[in-house]
């Protein structure tokens, strides 16, 4: 039942594509943290314009995998990374940091405003790199992919530290948003929220389906079920399993991914 | 019982009244008849109190009459002693009765409140209240009396002549015929003021932000974002250990420079722009002691490493979630620092920075050796001067018995009471302007 709506949402956002979001091919990935080896060559393919959920327990590798898809993870120190990430055929390993992180945004696990009005913080990306548009446009458009122009349409000028925590998330959303980009990786956004905000989240993500490629990493199977088409699922540092979503939970091939995602213990 | 308390917390209470009062006002010796009389109430309510309650004699009740005797024996009867030994005896008694009169008032004090109270954990709580006050009141009082003494010496020389009035001292020889004789007299005009050192104060103070803000921003910035474990380590303990070196070994330091510069360079350009020079009003070059530049390039040695360790708190306390979001935008690093990190952190770095002015100000260990009247002109390449150099001046030079100095030394409170307006005057500008950024910023 829930499958069907799934793929009937799929449809629906599919119809209204109006450009075509790039897609991710994870060639033999390796990552270490000084001597440990934390991704064992990890092969995979983020197809455009559908959210692919990487699940896993903790520790396995999730944040790490997606901290490479925009190399955040080379502000840790230490990091080597060995293979190839393409970004619509390019490698994002040689390309300038900068460029590559306008085209894959950004959501982390806190919501990290910046200590801006709520307009500035949606502008920052694009003062940053002085792109020439209608600013009030961009707010409202992004605020509204966000689902939240209707709560925040008269107080642009607040502090985004006094919005709500759920708004908050929802406004580093907005953010990363503005830059245009075509990938957008989140980090468990929905792990500091209440089950409301949670909701509003979702409905966010499946609003941008079609237009942006989306990446999200979760420990809710919930989450993952109503959001994804397609799902990872990371053990260890290895790739253990991918494939659509209603595939995986109804009826995967491996034994760790039907014990993981029925929540038994191995 | 009750009586017995409340007699007890009178008494302990005059105690610690007459011990600040000992410590606060220059002897004791004005209050023998109120203090002999407030130790043998103390000693009635002892014996009584033990003679009530002598199923338990209490140790530290016994230690308490010991306490109360010695300082009365110490009162009456030390002071030939401490005379034979050389020692001034009255200021000596004062301070030995002061500490002891404290010693027994504070525990007392503490017993009788817990006893009058109930003896309930609440009352042991309000009981150990005094051990808490008594030392801020000592502290309070000293600055208080300090910051009384003075505004009241010299708030009232302060004229609105003396602040813009420059101080200036010359003296030259005239030529007088005597008995047949020329004879060499000197003639001297004497004109006290201020203004160069008021001035100079704020010259010293504007130098010494624009050299030190830049570079301890940078190490700031630099320890927190560039530099490893173990180098900003090092360089965190190395300015530290810069703070803790005390002013006079730097000014040993610039001194020894000066006299190099002096010999290998006299009268070129370097000397000049150390040394610094300006013209009497007769028209005459003199090469001064330092100039600002100089003073101010020492000064910075102290304030560096306040604003670098203000600018790395600052950093610090920034969550690194919100840099790495801004880094996820696309943004460069000096983006993100010039538009979040260094926003973020500017209060603290305001607060490093009025500190450092503060030191600039007072900043006597470095300048004195190198410093001058200021009669030079106030630039940064004329010969350094500021009012707490006026001050050390002024005292320095009219116990020496110099008329000049002299003359300052009745302006030296004066001199004091503007100093400490430039410094709370700083201060309170830098708390509204940290309030007024951190609500804008940060949005609390």
């Amino acid at each position: 039942m829930i499958n069907t709506m799934v793929r009937e949402n799929d449809k629906k956002t599919n119809s209204s594509v109006e450009r075509i979001p790039g897609g991710i091919e994870v060639k033999q990935l390796e990552v270490f943290y000084g001597g440990n080896k934390i991704l064992n060559g990890i092969n995979l393919i983020f197809p455009p314009g559908k959210v692919t959920a990487i699940i896993g327990p903790s520790g396995c590798g999730k944040t790490t995998l997606l901290r490479c898809l925009n190399r955040l993870n080379e502000l840790t120190l230490g990091c080597k990374v060995k293979g190839q990430i393409l970004l619509d055929d390019e490698n994002i390993l040689e390309m300038d940091p900068m460029l590559l992180r306008r085209r894959v945004g950004m959501v982390f696990q806190k919501p990290n405003p910046f200590p801006k009005s709520i307009k500035e913080n949606i502008l920052y990306g694009i003062k940053a790199i002085k792109l020439k548009c209608d600013h009030d446009a961009t707010v409202k458009s992004c605020l509204e992919k966000a689902a939240l122009w209707n709560e925040l349409a008269g107080r642009l000028n607040d502090s985004a530290f006094a919005l709500s925590i759920g708004q908050q998330q929802r406004l580093c959303i907005a953010r990363s948003l503005a830059v245009a980009p075509e990938v957008i990786l989140l980090d468990e956004p929905a792990s500091s929220l209440d089950p409301v905000s949670t909701m509003k989240l979702e409905t966010s993500i499946l609003a941008m389906k079609g237009e942006y490629t989306q990446i999200i990493v979760t420990h809710n199977m919930r989450e993952a079920l109503k959001v994804s088409d397609y799902i990872a699922f990371l053990y260890s540092g290895n790739l253990i399993e991918f494939g659509e979503t209603h595939k995986i939970f109804d009826n995967p091939v491996r034994q760790e991914t039907r014990d993981y995602i029925t929540g038994k213990e191995y | 019982m009750k009586i017995t308390a409340i007699l007890a917390l009178i008494v302990s209470v005059l105690a610690l009244i007459l011990g600040w009062l000992s410590l606060a006002v220059t002897s004791l010796e004005a209050y023998p008849v109120p203090l002999l009389g407030a130790l043998f109430l103390t000693l009635v309510v002892l014996f009584i109190s033990i003679c009530i309650s002598h199923k338990e004699t209490k140790p530290s009740i016994i230690i308490f009459a010991i306490l109360a005797l010695v300082s009365a024996i110490i009162l009456r009867a030390l002071p030939e002693y401490l005379h034979g030994l050389n020692i001034n005896g009255v200021i000596h008694r004062s301070i030995i009765s002061a500490l002891l009169l404290i010693g027994i008032g504070v525990p007392a004090t503490c017993y009788s409140l817990f006893y009058l109270l109930g003896a309930t954990p609440r009352a042991y709580e309000i009981s150990r209240y005094p051990l808490l006050v008594f030392p801020i009141i000592l502290v309070a009082s000293a600055y208080t009396i300090i910051i009384f003494k003075i505004i009241a010496t010299g708030a009232p020389q302060v004229s609105w002549s003396l602040i813009i009035t420059p101080f200036k001292s010359e003296s030259w020889p005239v030529e007088v015929w005597q008995n047949g004789w020329p004879n060499f007299v000197s003639k001297s005009t004497l004109q006290i003021g201020l203004l160069n050192s008021i001035l100079g104060t704020f010259l010293l103070m504007v130098l010494t932000s624009i050299i030190s803000l830049p570079v301890g921003m940078g190490i700031g910035i630099f320890v927190h974002q560039y530099a490893g474990q173990r180098l900003g380590g090092v360089i965190r303990f190395s300015t530290t250990a810069l703070r803790a070196i005390s002013g006079i070994i730097l000014a040993i330091t610039a001194l020894s420079l000066l006299h190099i510069v002096n010999g290998t360079l006299h009268r070129t350009f370097l000397n000049y722009l150390i040394q610094g020079f300006g013209y009497y009003p007769n028209g005459t070059l003199q090469i001064g002691r330092s100039s600002f530049l100089f003073a101010s390039i020492f000064v910075s040695l102290l304030v560096i490493p306040i604003i670098a360790r203000a600018t790395e708190e600052g950093l610090n306390s920034l969550p690194k979630d919100i840099r790495e979001g801004s880094l996820a935008i696309g943004t460069s690093e000096e983006h993100t620092l010039t538009h979040i990190s260094l926003p973020w952190c500017l209060p603290n770095i305001i607060t490093g920075l009025v500190l450092g002015c503060a030191e600039a100000a007072g900043a006597l260990s470095i300048i004195f050796l190198m410093a001058g009247t200021g009669q030079l002109g106030v630039n940064p390449l004329s010969e350094t001067t500021s009012l707490a150099y006026f001050i050390f001046d002024s005292r320095f030079g009219a116990q020496m018995g110099d008329t000049v100095q002299t003359y300052m030394g009745s302006y030296q409170y004066a001199a004091a009471f503007l100093l400490l307006i430039i410094t709370v005057g700083l201060t309170v500008l830098a708390m509204v302007l940290k309030n007024k950024i951190a609500r804008r910023y940060k949005a609390i």
